[in-house]
């Protein structure tokens, strides 16, 4: 390695990178690009938008009606975010901890969902939340419950719904961090006086932290944009960032206040990722390579 | 008991699924001896030292430290502690977080934490290097840290799992004295695993060789060179020719090999081979029954040309009568 390496073989890295680079710069850049550029312009009366730069937009972003809107998809971004983490750390960590055959069971159960459309089965779940659905019938069968339980349309299905859809990538953010651990440090600890309990806070969770923040981020930032989860199983009572943007797409017609949305999203999501550098150390998320 | 028993394994056995990994082991330790567990790899050592940690449960037998039988203490409460073969150092924690981690599991005050540390540090000569990462260590450091961290917590047993496997020759030669000065220094008990057989004759003040989960056998470092008990000890032990005549088997040392010219010079062998290996001279003959020897002499060469013929022998009591296993 050095400096006299063949001409060929300096040009090889961007021959390679390149595509990458193009792919990059015409699907992620200039679509960034387009919207923040869009949320300064002005909707037209008819159609399209008008180019005049204006900050009205973003003016509008703090009134009550779309500030509760952010507080309101905040607050369930943390809740199901927190239910993802108590359900999808101990999954992802116990199937590190598997021999190869459990191993490849537990990830199966997580990869099975993926070979069908994420509302194909969210549809699924109408099915079992409805008045006299699945889970209604169940409960009354087992003289658990008198009436139907009417929870389709309800906060906790919305709930249900978002932890439904976003364990899988908890789950293997921590299996990719825990995977690569080495077991005999927590047995190190064990040898040096700690009981299991001290060995898992002391050294196997503060190894799998990355894991888990990584998981957080990965459940958090989607977690606020999926609108079509709280529209199906949240009737129209749980309004999301993520509505209210797709709303103003379509029904609104109002481009420029959807791109401004979009772009405070963004930039949450960016100071969220950020924070988690900070706190791990590390430059990139377990789970996404 | 014994006063000066430490720790006992008595009939240990254990098995990985099915496959007998220890068949009854039983070995006595003594306060404040070297003992090392010699053996290949998969003959067991490492699964004793571990159910001696408490990191493996034994499927029979017990094991006592200082006559109270901790066979199902949790690996916590056994006042033994483990140097790793990968040295296991917590890569979240600095070289003297390492070190005092048990101290701080005991609730020990941070001020003793530090003295404590500070003195450890200076043991294993890596002062001023308490806020490093372990990942800023060369493999020797580490190992050094490694030591230092298990016997902080003043262990009446120190494990050694092959402590220095990982390291170079020369770094390697080097640590042997320094663990033995150590070993000195402080006190402690060591169990000590290793594969080589150099090593284990250096360091130890007794050597246990095991082969496939059994103790072969128990002795000085004199005892298993120059009084092996079986064929195996035998020609696992420095360099030993096994002759199997008249019924009985029989260990040679190939230094203990005489060639041409002297007395006991009766027996007469083809030369097959000769080579040059770390300033010695080896010679392979074969005896008349097919059998093979080997000489050694320290020297660069000797008129004995390979193809040819030559009376080789030994001195009587350099023919020691081994239990035959069969290697």
């Amino acid at each position: 390695m050095g400096k006299n390496r063949l001409p060929s073989q300096k040009r090889t890295p961007w021959l390679l990178l390149g595509p990458i680079y193009l792919f990059t710069l015409l699907f992620v850049a200039l679509p960034i690009l387009y919207l923040f550029l869009l949320s300064f312009l002005r909707r037209a009366e008819v159609w399209g938008v008008d180019f005049d730069f204006t900050l009205e937009n973003y003016r509008r972003i703090f009134e009550p009606l779309y500030l509760n809107t952010f507080k309101e998809s905040f607050r369930l971004a943390l809740l199901s975010t927190s239910l993802v983490a108590l359900l999808g750390y101990p999954y992802g960590y116990f199937m590190a901890k598997m021999g190869p055959v459990w191993r490849r069971r537990m990830l199966l159960l997580i990869m099975i969902p993926f070979w069908t459309s994420a509302l194909i089965r969210l549809y699924g779940w109408i099915i079992v939340f409805r008045s006299n659905g699945v889970l209604d019938r169940l409960l009354m069968g087992l003289h658990l419950t008198e009436g139907p339980l009417k929870l389709l349309y309800t906060y906790p299905a919305v709930v249900v719904g978002m932890v439904y859809s976003l364990l899988p990538f908890m789950i293997l953010a921590v299996y990719s961090c825990a995977e690569k651990l080495d077991w005999t440090l927590a047995e190190a600890a064990r040898d040096l006086g700690a009981s299991s309990l001290q060995a898992f806070w002391t050294v196997t969770f503060k190894l799998t932290l990355p894991g888990l923040l990584s998981g957080v981020v990965l459940t958090f930032i989607p977690s606020m944009g999926l609108f079509f989860i709280a529209d199906l199983l949240g009737g129209n009572k749980i309004v999301l960032v993520g509505s209210v943007i797709q709303e103003q797409i379509t029904r609104g017609r109002n481009q420029p206040f959807a791109a401004a949305l979009s772009v405070v999203l963004l930039v949450l999501t960016t100071l969220m990722i950020r924070l988690y550098r900070r706190l791990t150390g590390t430059a990139k998320l377990e789970g996404l390579v | 008991m014994d006063k000066q028993t430490i720790l006992e394994l008595r009939g240990v056995r254990k098995r990985f699924g099915g496959t007998p990994v220890l068949e009854g082991i039983d070995l006595t330790v003594e306060r404040g001896e070297f003992i090392t567990l010699l053996g290949s790899s998969g003959c067991g050592k490492t699964t004793t030292l571990r159910i001696i940690a408490g990191l493996e449960a034994p499927d029979a037998g017990s094991v006592v430290l200082e006559g109270e039988d901790i066979t199902s203490l949790e690996p916590n409460r056994r006042s033994v502690n483990t140097v790793f073969q990968n040295y296991a150092l917590f890569p979240h924690m600095t070289v003297a977080e390492n070190i005092g981690y048990g101290l701080k599991l005991r609730k020990v005050p941070r001020d003793a934490i530090a003295a404590k540390v500070a003195q450890l540090l200076q043991l294993v000569q890596l002062e001023g290097f308490g806020h490093r990462m372990p990942s800023q260590l060369s493999g020797g450091q580490r190992q050094r840290v490694a030591i230092a961290r298990a016997v902080a917590g003043e262990p009446r047993v120190l494990l050694l799992d092959e402590p220095l496997g990982a390291l170079d020759l020369k770094l390697r030669r080097q640590m042997q004295l320094e663990l033995k000065r150590l070993q000195k220094q402080l006190g402690t008990t060591f169990i000590y695993i290793t594969h080589d057989q150099e090593e284990a004759i250096t360091m130890s003040d007794r050597i246990a060789v095991m082969n496939r989960g059994v103790l072969e056998q128990v002795g000085t470092p004199n005892d298993i060179y120059y009084r092996p008990r079986t064929s195996f000890v035998a020609s696992f032990v420095g360099s030993a020719n096994i002759l199997r005549e008249g019924g009985g088997t029989y260990a040679i040392r190939t230094e203990n090999v005489l060639m041409a010219g002297e007395p006991q010079c009766t027996r007469e062998a083809a030369v097959l081979e000769k080579s040059f290996a770390g300033g010695q001279l080896r010679i392979l003959f074969r005896l008349a029954d097919g059998q093979q020897i080997t000489a050694s002499r320290y020297g660069l060469d000797s008129d004995i040309r390979e193809g040819s013929s030559c009376r080789i022998g030994w001195l009587a009591e350099h023919a020691v009568p081994v239990a035959d296993d069969g290697q």
